[in-house]
C-alpha cells in the first residue's frame, strides 16, 4: 500500500504503530540526551557556521537551557504526564520551527507527527541529516519509534488523518493554512495551539541614541541585523518599523543618521541573499505606498536597505515583502503604541529604554497585542513561551490530586 | 498640451548625442506634466524628492514599476477624455494591467508602430500569413487579446490567411500552398506569437515530415520566450529550424508591452533588437539601482515619448536584459541595440503564469 505522505526518515513508524506506543516520562534520560547529542553534533557541524539560526538552535538546546525549561515544566509534587500524539505543521518561512515544536513536545514525553515543508531547504536537509544519523543508534529507538515526520501536498485527507488521531494539535501559519487545517476535525478531547500571522516592530529611545558611544550604537545596529535580516526580514518576530520615542525631531534625525550608518556598515559585511526579484518587489511595494500617502523613502548605497518615513506609526503588513524594508515613524510616548496594537502584533524589540519603563507600560495598559518584549538583538531568540502560549504546559497534561 | 513633433525624429536615425537632448527633454517635459495631472504620480515623486530641473540625461528620469498599473488606475487626463481603456489579459483570474488612452495618445501609439513598422516593411500593404486559426478572431467568446493582436497588425498586410485550421491547431498546409501559389514572386508577411509559430509551424512542419518554401517572407512575432525557454529553444535554434522548415531567412521578434503600446522594440537582420528614435532602453543593477555596464544584465527600464494620459513613460518592467552598445550595430540602424533574457524570477508571489505573453500581444489594440 503507498502512503499518502512520504516519510523524511528510513524507518519511520506506521502511524497505527506510532498511536499504539505509551508516552515517555517527561524529561526521561534517553530524550534529554538525544536533544543534547544533537545540540553538540549541529554546533560542530559545517551548517552552524554557515547558517547562524542552526548555531542558535543548538544553543537553545544546551544542558543549561534543558535545565532551565526542566525547571518552568515540572513541579513538585504537581503530577504532568505526556498529552499523548502531537501533530505538528511547520512553516515555510523558518526552516528550524518545527525542531523547535518537536523538541519540546518530545521533552513533554509525546508522540510526534512532524509536517515539514516539501520543499526542503539548506538548513532542513542538515538538520535531517544529523537526526538520521540519531535515529540510527539503538539508544534513541524509543524516540523514532515515537516521530513521524513528513512530507504532503495540501491533502486534506492526510489533514483528517493525522487530526484525527492527535491528542494536540499545533500550527504554524500563516492564516491561510491555519484555516485550511482547521477543516480538518479533531477528536473530542484535542486540544490546539495556533500561530497565526504575527508582525514585529521595533522601539529606540531617541535620546539614549544621541548619548550612546559609537561601540553601543554598534552594538545595537549588530543586533538588529541579526533581528532582521536573518530569514529576510520575513519571520514573524523580524521588525519591520522603527518608532523613535521622543519629541524633538532634529534630535531624531541625528539619532537615525547615527544608528543606520552602523547598521549601513553591518550590511557591507553581509551577504543578504536578495536577488533580483526581492529588490523589485520590495521597490514595488515601497512605491505602491508612496502612490496613496505622504511618505519619504530613503535610499542608503545600495538597495539591501530601504527606508520610508511615514508621517503616523504604521505596519503595511499586507504591502510589506521583506528584504530589508524598514518603516519609521516618531512617537512621543508609549501610549501612542495602543492604537498600533492589535492581535496581529507579536515582538517589540526595544533599545536605549530600561526594561522596567516596559514593564509599567504594559502592566497598566490593557494593550491588544503583543506577544513579547525583547531587548534589540534578541528577536529571533525562541522561547517555549511563545505568541502568548506557553508551549510545554499545553504539551503536558496534569492529573490533579486531591 | 504635449506636442507630438518627435513623431518625426528619423527613426533609427538619431546619434546618441543628438537622441539624449531631445528624448530627455521631451520626458523631462512629461514627467512635470504628470506630475501636475496625476495625483498619485505625484505623491510618488514626492516621496523621493525628485525635482525635474534636475533631469538631465535619460537616466535621471524618474521610473515607475509596471506591476503598479495593475494595482491602481492612474490617468493624466479627465475622465471624460478618456476614449480606450486597454487591459493586459482577457483572463479573469489574473490581476490586470489597466491602461487609460485619450484621443492623442491612442492616435500617437497607431501612429508610432506604423513608422517603426513600415521602416522595415515598407508602405506597401503585403499578402499576410497569419500562423494561428481564423477562430481567434471570428468567436466572439473568446476573443482574445490574442485576436485583437493579429487584427491590429492585419493592418499591414493584404489577402489575410490563416496557417491552422481551428482549435485544433493543426496545420492548413493545402491552404498555405494555395497562398503560396497566389503570390508567386511576392514578398509575403508573416505573423505569429513566437510559441505558436514554434509549436504549429516549425514543430508541426519537422513532425509530419513536410517543408514549404517561403523565401521571400518577413516574418514579425512576439509573445515572450518563456515556454521556448522551458523547452532550450533560444533565437538562433528558432531561426535555423524555422529556415529549414519554410526557406525564410527574415525573422524580426519584437519587444513591448502594454503599459507602453506604440514603442515596439524590433529585431533587426543581426538579431539584435532596437530602440526606435522616440523610446529608449536602459539597463539597471538591481541592487543600486545604477546603470549597468554594456554586456551587464540586469532590470530593464522602457523609456517613452508617448504615454501623455497616464503616467507611463519611463517603466521599470519585470524583463531581464543587456544592452549590446549604441549607434554601433552592424545593421546601420542607430540607437540603442540589446536582447531579452528572461523575465525575474517568480516576480509575483500569488501564481503567474506567461501573462507577459498576453501583455505583448495586446499592444496592437490600438490599431483597431
Amino acid at each position: 500500500m503507498t502512503l499518502p505522505y512520504s516519510p523524511v526518515f528510513d524507518n519511520s513508524p506506521a502511524l497505527e504503530d506510532l498511536i499504539r506506543l505509551p508516552t515517555l516520562i517527561p524529561f526521561g534520560e534517553t530524550v534529554v540526551s538525544f536533544i543534547e547529542t544533537f545540540s553538540t553534533r549541529l554546533l560542530a557541524s559545517s551548517g552552524a557556521r554557515r547558517f547562524p539560526e542552526l548555531a542558535s538552535l543548538a544553543f537553545w538546546m544546551r544542558h543549561s537551557s534543558l535545565a532551565r525549561l526542566r525547571k518552568h515544566m515540572l513541579t513538585d509534587n504537581r503530577i504532568f504526564v505526556a498529552r499523548g500524539t502531537a501533530f505538528h505543521v511547520a512553516p515555510a518561512n523558518v526552516d528550524t520551527i518545527f525542531v523547535y515544536s518537536w523538541f519540546i513536545s518530545l521533552l513533554c514525553g509525546n508522540r510526534n507527527i512532524v509536517r515539514v515543508s516539501s520543499k526542503p531547504s539548506p538548513q532542513s536537509l542538515l538538520i535531517f541529516e544529523l537526526i538520521a544519523e540519531l535515529f540510527s543508534q539503538d539508544e534513541f529507538s524509543a524516540i523514532r519509534e515515537r516521530s513521524l515526520v513528513v512530507r504532503y501536498g495540501h491533502d486534506s485527507l492526510v489533514n483528517d488523518l493525522f487530526s484525527r488521531y492527535c491528542d494536540i494539535r499545533v500550527i504554524w501559519g500563516g492564516d491561510e493554512s491555519i484555516r485550511e487545517i482547521r477543516k480538518s476535525p479533531l477528536s473530542a478531547t484535542a486540544c490546539e495551539m495556533t500561530f497565526a500571522n504575527k508582525y514585529s516592530f521595533a522601539v529606540f529611545d531617541t535620546i539614549s541614541f544621541l548619548n550612546a558611544d559609537d561601540e553601543q550604537i554598534k552594538s545595537w545596529a549588530d543586533g538588529f541585523y541579526n533581528d532582521s535580516f536573518w530569514f529576510a526580514q520575513m519571520a514573524c518576530s523580524s521588525p519591520r518599523l522603527v518608532l523613535w520615542l521622543g519629541e524633538d525631531k532634529p534630535h531624531i534625525i541625528t539619532a537615525q543618521e547615527r544608528f543606520w550608518r552602523f547598521l549601513e556598515d553591518r550590511l557591507s559585511l553581509a551577504v543578504t541573499g536578495f536577488d533580483l526579484t526581492d529588490y523589485v518587489n520590495k521597490r514595488v511595494a515601497v512605491d505602491s505606498l508612496a502612490l496613496q500617502s505622504k511618505v519619504s523613502i530613503i535610499q542608503a548605497s545600495t538597495n539591501d536597505l530601504v527606508r520610508v518615513w511615514l508621517d503616523k506609526p504604521a505596519l503595511y503588513s499586507e504591502l510589506h515583502c521583506g528584504a530589508g524594508l524598514f518603516f519609521e515613524s516618531s512617537i512621543n510616548e508609549l501610549d501612542e503604541l495602543l492604537p498600533l496594537l492589535s492581535r496581529q502584533i507579536q515582538t517589540v524589540i526595544y533599545a536605549g529604554m530600561p526594561r522596567e519603563q516596559m514593564q509599567n507600560f504594559l502592566s497598566t495598559r490593557q494593550v491588544a497585542g503583543i506577544d513579547r518584549v525583547v531587548p534589540v538583538g534578541k528577536a529571533l531568540d525562541f522561547d517555549y513561551i511563545w505568541d502568548g502560549y506557553d508551549m510545554p504546559k499545553l504539551l503536558l497534561r496534569e492529573i490533579s490530586l486531591w | 498640451m504635449l506636442d507630438q513633433e518627435y513623431l518625426n525624429w528619423p527613426i533609427y536615425g538619431l546619434t546618441k548625442e543628438i537622441k539624449g537632448k531631445v528624448l530627455t527633454a521631451r520626458l523631462r517635459e512629461m514627467t512635470a506634466f504628470h506630475i501636475e495631472h496625476c495625483a498619485e504620480y505625484a505623491s510618488l515623486l514626492m516621496a523621493y524628492s525628485v525635482d525635474t530641473g534636475t533631469i538631465v540625461s535619460l537616466e535621471d528620469v524618474p521610473f515607475f514599476p509596471v506591476r503598479l498599473f495593475k494595482s491602481y488606475s492612474l490617468r493624466s487626463v479627465p475622465q471624460s477624455e478618456i476614449i480606450k481603456e486597454l487591459t493586459s489579459s482577457g483572463t479573469t483570474s489574473q490581476q490586470v494591467s489597466r491602461i487609460y488612452l485619450d484621443r492623442y495618445t491612442a492616435a500617437a501609439q497607431t501612429k508610432a508602430l506604423v513608422r517603426i513598422v513600415q521602416s522595415f516593411l515598407g508602405k506597401q500593404r503585403l499578402p499576410m500569413l497569419i500562423i494561428d486559426h481564423p477562430g481567434v478572431v471570428k468567436d466572439r467568446l473568446s476573443f482574445s487579446a490574442r485576436g485583437a493582436g493579429i487584427l491590429g497588425l492585419a493592418n499591414f498586410g493584404r489577402d489575410h490567411t490563416y496557417a491552422l485550421h481551428d482549435e485544433s491547431m493543426s496545420l492548413d498546409l493545402d491552404g498555405i500552398r494555395n497562398f503560396l501559389a497566389r503570390h508567386k514572386q511576392e514578398r509575403i508577411l508573416l505573423f505569429g506569437f513566437t510559441f505558436m509559430v514554434w509549436k504549429y509551424l516549425v514543430q508541426a512542419l519537422e513532425q509530419a515530415g513536410e517543408k514549404i518554401q517561403i523565401p521571400d517572407a518577413f516574418l514579425m512575432h512576439s509573445g515572450g520566450w518563456k515556454k521556448l525557454q522551458d523547452e532550450a529553444v533560444d533565437n538562433t535554434t528558432f531561426k535555423k529550424r524555422l529556415m529549414d522548415a519554410t526557406g525564410t531567412p527574415s525573422v524580426h521578434n519584437f519587444y513591448g508591452m502594454v503599459e507602453q503600446v506604440g514603442s515596439v522594440f524590433m529585431e533587426c537582420e543581426h538579431g539584435y533588437l532596437h530602440a526606435p528614435a522616440f523610446a529608449d532602453i536602459l539597463v539597471r543593477d538591481a541592487k543600486t539601482w545604477q546603470l549597468c555596464d554594456i554586456e551587464q544584465p540586469g532590470v530593464i527600464q522602457v523609456l517613452s515619448a508617448l504615454p501623455a494620459s497616464y503616467p507611463g513613460h519611463s517603466l521599470l518592467t519585470e524583463d531581464i536584459g543587456i544592452v549590446h552598445g549604441e549607434d554601433n550595430c552592424p545593421c546601420g540602424r542607430l540607437g540603442k541595440y540589446f536582447s531579452i533574457l528572461g523575465r525575474l524570477p517568480r516576480a509575483e508571489l500569488r501564481g503567474c503564469s506567461d501573462t507577459h505573453a498576453a501583455d505583448v500581444i495586446n499592444q496592437a489594440n490600438t490599431l483597431l
